[in-house]
């Protein structure tokens, strides 16, 4: 159930912070770690990772690859995924001395235990159950030794593990909701479990989760998305950033996940939000517009063209899946986990 | 006991009633002296009777008359008899004079009026009305004979079917003035009565009297009682002739109130718009027997055949007197008719007219709002999707329409064809700058059928548009170098819609070459003439792109051939722009 060293203390004298991830089927998860690395690089130098383990070199390097040069997406993640990497970089750190403070840069290692699980996981036991009907499959005992052996590979372990993270990567996909509007069928289950178990171990704070949560809102690169975070004015620029690609203002991302929720036909994202508000500290949550893939830059493109943007589309080879125009561009994936590093750290 | 026997007042020889003893008025009978009359009295009232008697059976016969038991007294004799005939003589007009005096009658009446001829003849009276149709036509209308023995009953005793001798005799021998036993003032009052119960005849109808049985008093006093106050001529005398007979012929004869026109279409040069018209085939005046002829014109002839309508305008419009149809060809023809009578025409030219049965509003009806330009040259632009299913259904269809146009334009240069066929876009990064197009500009037929023979099918994808903005945009550059005289067809074969000109919420991707499929396709709609046409597999992919690529015409592959794309595309005319009606000589 535990994926790193209990006592959560990084060689480099920096914190352990052991991150969940949560998200419903296709909400990306795979995907955002698998832009990871690229993320990273796009830091120009100032932030790298490493794999601890070699099931975490060997994941970065992999899906790396699939997203960057076969240009296709991963595979979904079958059953928990355990992944373990040092976020390397510096950071600014006030040093108090006898008759004054000053400023000074250390180095700040991010140790980052990740649990990526698959989506139907969230769904809890019960749709399991509906599924198995479905299909009219009949489970022997054989089936529940194998399910057993995994080593702790149940929805339920899967609880066990977010409950003991100190912090949760939410992803919302905003396009999976307009589809099928059970965003909040998937999140309360595994909610109300976590609060549970944080209840059984003790560890609430008040009424609230221990946790720092990240939610990020996936797929900024979709069109709906977009235009719908266009329409709401709540698009803004890095001046910093070569290509200009379009942001989302850090004080409207959270209404915009709001406005999100109310284009699903459920608006069931809308309970998401205020299920987030009743069960987290407020100054422990936050709110991210990410893209795994990011923004669509035409070859002789020296920035971002609000006329031909998009980045994914339909594989030309497999039917029923999509596959990545050009070059991916991160946006707002290494963010979420710096931003629970630091939180973590403190 | 007769009510002559109980008033003794009447005339015993004609029974005229007021007799006070003097001669009588209307036979001169002079009263016999008072007292017992002697044997040579009597034998001169019975030759008076018996004389008087003989001037009305004289008047039913000059021949058989004589013996008809009527007579009073016995059988006249020859003496008596050939003084009777000469007595029961009057003097009866033509009838050659009664049908000119009728054509004065006729030709001077005006649209709204009303001509009764009453004709009083040996078994009864018959109103003929004779007026003004609503074509302008004189018509007669005939009505029933009212007979003797309901305007004067008491002088038909017994059943009408009697044989020869029988009652049917004695009342024609009473209507012919055989009143002894007859009361006469009963009888006119009588003939009074029934006159206005049964003859009723309308105000403000002229009145023309006509006595077939010529002398008969009974007649002609009824004639005199229905002329009274209507009319001051006397009644026209016949002796013997069909007057309804000559009445119809009469009518028949006269000369033409109105013009008649043939109905044409006449095309308005600015607009093209079609509207029916008519050129004048008789003229008001020509007389029966007038042949006229006239040349039109057919263009674009129905396939039902040209209509050759004949009609008259009168205050409200248009009349149609008369409606035949014939086949044929494009191109002049000679009209020949001839006015065979009041309102009938007889054509002689052109051969096989034969009656038009079908209702006006629905010949009118088959009239285009526009006449289709014949087509002189015609430049056609082919952009064929190349993905897909439909592929190959697609440039079969375009090759057969190309081949049917060149059937139609088979002089050089009159026809050429563009082809475009149109691929996929490549989306990914590193194939972005693919071409998407093959075919060549404007060529020949055949070189064109053969562009389109060898053009690849490229593969099919999930991205639901496709380049045919790259297309139009091929077909903006270079439509410009078309003379503006040409007439163009841009015919375009697909499925999915162009690919938007910017990513918007649709998330439809958007060209990668930044072409704007509206723009583009309002710079080719700048052409003047041209026609737009768009054949989809289906309505899957039915946007407002495709309508208004299909501007002209949207059709679906399925159910489109070449014929149906060369209707919608007016090389050929469709059979709604096809004309049921002759233009006149100098048009179209």
């Amino acid at each position: 159930m535990s994926i790193g060293p209990m006592n959560h203390t990084a060689p480099h004298g920096g914190r352990t912070a052991r991150i969940g991830l949560w998200g419903a089927s296709g909400s990306g998860k795979t995907s955002y770690l698998a832009s990871l690395f690229v993320a990273v690089n796009q830091t120009q130098g100032r932030w790298n990772i490493v794999g601890v383990d070699k099931e975490s070199v060997d994941f970065l390097a992999e899906k790396t690859d699939t997203l960057t040069r076969r240009r296709r997406f991963p595979l979904k993640t079958e059953g928990i995924q355990h992944l373990s990497w040092t976020v390397m970089g510096t950071t600014e750190q006030t040093v108090r001395e006898r008759w004054r403070k000053r400023t000074e840069t250390v180095p700040l290692h991010i140790q980052l235990d990740m649990i990526d699980a698959p989506g139907g996981y969230f769904k809890g036991a019960e749709e399991d159950e509906k599924a198995g009907e479905d299909l009219d499959i009949d489970i022997d005992f054989n089936d529940a030794e194998d399910a057993s052996a995994g080593g702790g590979n149940t929805p339920e372990d899967l609880i066990d593990q977010l409950t003991e993270c100190d912090g949760i990567i939410y992803l919302f996909d905003p396009l999976r909701e307009n589809e099928h509007g059970d965003e909040f069928q998937h999140f309360q289950w595994a909610l109300q479990n976590i609060v549970h178990r944080a209840a059984q171990n003790g560890t609430l704070d008040g009424m609230h989760l221990p946790h720092h949560l990240a939610v990020c809102i996936t797929k900024l690169d979709a069109p709906k998305v977009f235009h719908t975070a266009s329409k709401r004015g709540c698009l803004t620029v890095d001046p910093d950033d070569p290509y200009l690609f379009p942001r989302v203002r850090d004080d409207k991302v959270e209404d915009l996940f709001r406005d999100l929720g109310r284009l699903s036909p459920t608006r069931s994202a809308l309970m998401v939000h205020d299920a987030i508000k009743a069960s987290f500290h407020p100054g422990r949550v936050r709110y991210f517009a990410t893209s795994a893939v990011g923004f669509y830059l035409g070859r002789r493109a020296t920035r971002f063209r609000v006329a031909d943007f998009q980045n994914v589309i339909p594989d030309p080879d497999e039917r029923q899946k999509y596959a990545i125009r050009g070059d991916i561009h991160p946006i707002n994936v290494l963010e979420p986990l710096l931003w629970l590093g630091q939180q973590t750290r403190r | 006991m007769p009510r002559y026997e109980r008033d003794p007042s009447p005339c015993p020889v004609c029974f005229a009633p007021g007799g006070t003893g003097g001669t009588c008025g209307d036979c001169g009978w002079c009263p016999l002296p008072e007292g017992t009359p002697t044997r040579e009295q009597e034998r001169r009232l019975e030759s008076a009777q018996r004389m008087f008697d003989a001037v009305a059976a004289a008047r039913i016969s000059p021949v058989e008359g004589r013996d008809l038991p009527y007579i009073r007294s016995s059988r006249p004799s020859d003496t008596e008899w050939a003084t009777a005939r000469r007595y029961a003589q009057v003097d009866t007009d033509s009838a050659e004079g009664f049908r000119d005096r009728l054509h004065q009658v006729l030709a001077g009446m005006p649209d709204q009026g009303r001509l009764s001829i009453v004709e009083a003849g040996e078994t009864g009276i018959t109103v003929t009305v004779v007026g003004v149709d609503g074509f302008g036509l004189p018509r007669s209308r005939r009505r029933p004979t009212v007979p003797w023995r309901d305007l004067v009953p008491m002088l038909a005793a017994g059943p009408v079917d009697e044989p020869a001798g029988g009652p049917v005799d004695e009342l024609r021998f009473r209507l012919a003035g055989g009143f002894g036993g007859v009361d006469r003032i009963r009888l006119w009052a009588e003939l009074e009565r029934n006159l206005t119960q049964r003859l009723p005849l309308p105000d403000g109808h002229q009145i023309m009297p006509v006595c077939t049985a010529s002398g008969w008093p009974v007649p002609e006093r009824a004639l005199a009682m229905l002329g009274r106050g209507r009319t001051q001529d006397p009644p026209t005398r016949l002796a013997g002739g069909d007057v309804a007979a000559v009445v119809s012929e009469t009518v028949a004869a006269l000369p033409l109130r109105g013009h008649l026109e043939l109905v044409v279409v006449r095309v308005d040069r600015r607009t093209g718009q079609v509207h029916p018209d008519g050129v004048r085939l008789f003229a008001a005046g020509d007389q029966v027997g007038t042949e006229r002829s006239l040349t039109f014109r057919c263009v674009h002839p129905h396939p039902d055949g040209t209509v050759l309508a004949v009609a008259t305008w009168r205050d409200d419009g248009p009349r149609v007197l008369s409606i035949g149809s014939v086949h044929l060809p494009e191109g002049e023809h000679r009209l020949r008719a001839v006015l065979a009578g009041a309102g009938r025409i007889k054509f002689l030219d052109p051969a096989g007219i034969t009656p038009e049965h079908r209702p006006w509003s629905e010949l009118m009806a088959t009239l285009p709002d526009r006449l289709a330009p014949q087509v002189a040259e015609l430049d056609v632009v082919c952009l064929v999707d190349l993905s897909g299913d439909g592929s190959a259904a697609r440039r079969r269809l375009a090759a057969e329409f190309v081949k049917l146009a060149a059937r139609r334009l088979p002089e050089p240069g009159r026809l050429r064809v563009a082809v475009i066929g149109y691929g996929r876009h490549d989306f990914r990064m590193e194939a972005e700058d693919a071409g998407v197009l093959q075919g060549k500009w404007l060529a020949p037929p055949a070189a064109a059928l053969d562009t389109l023979d060898r053009l690849r099918q490229v593969w099919t994808d999930r991205i639901p548009s496709a380049p045919v903005e790259d297309a139009l945009h091929q077909v903006a550059k270079r439509i410009t170098t078309i003379p503006p005289e040409r007439k163009v067809v841009m015919l375009t074969l697909g499925e999915r819609p162009p690919h938007p000109p910017r990513d918007d919420p649709s998330g439809m991707l958007p060209c990668p070459h930044g072409h704007d499929w509206g723009s583009l396709l309002r710079r080719v709609q700048r052409h003047p003439g041209l026609l737009s046409v768009a054949v989809l597999d289906s309505a899957e992919h039915l946007t407002p792109a495709w309508r208004r690529i299909g501007g002209d015409a949207l059709l679906r592959l399925d159910r489109t051939d070449a014929h149906k794309l060369a209707a919608v595309t007016r090389i050929v005319v469709p059979e709604s722009g096809r004309l049921a009606f002759p233009l006149p000589a100098s048009e179209g």
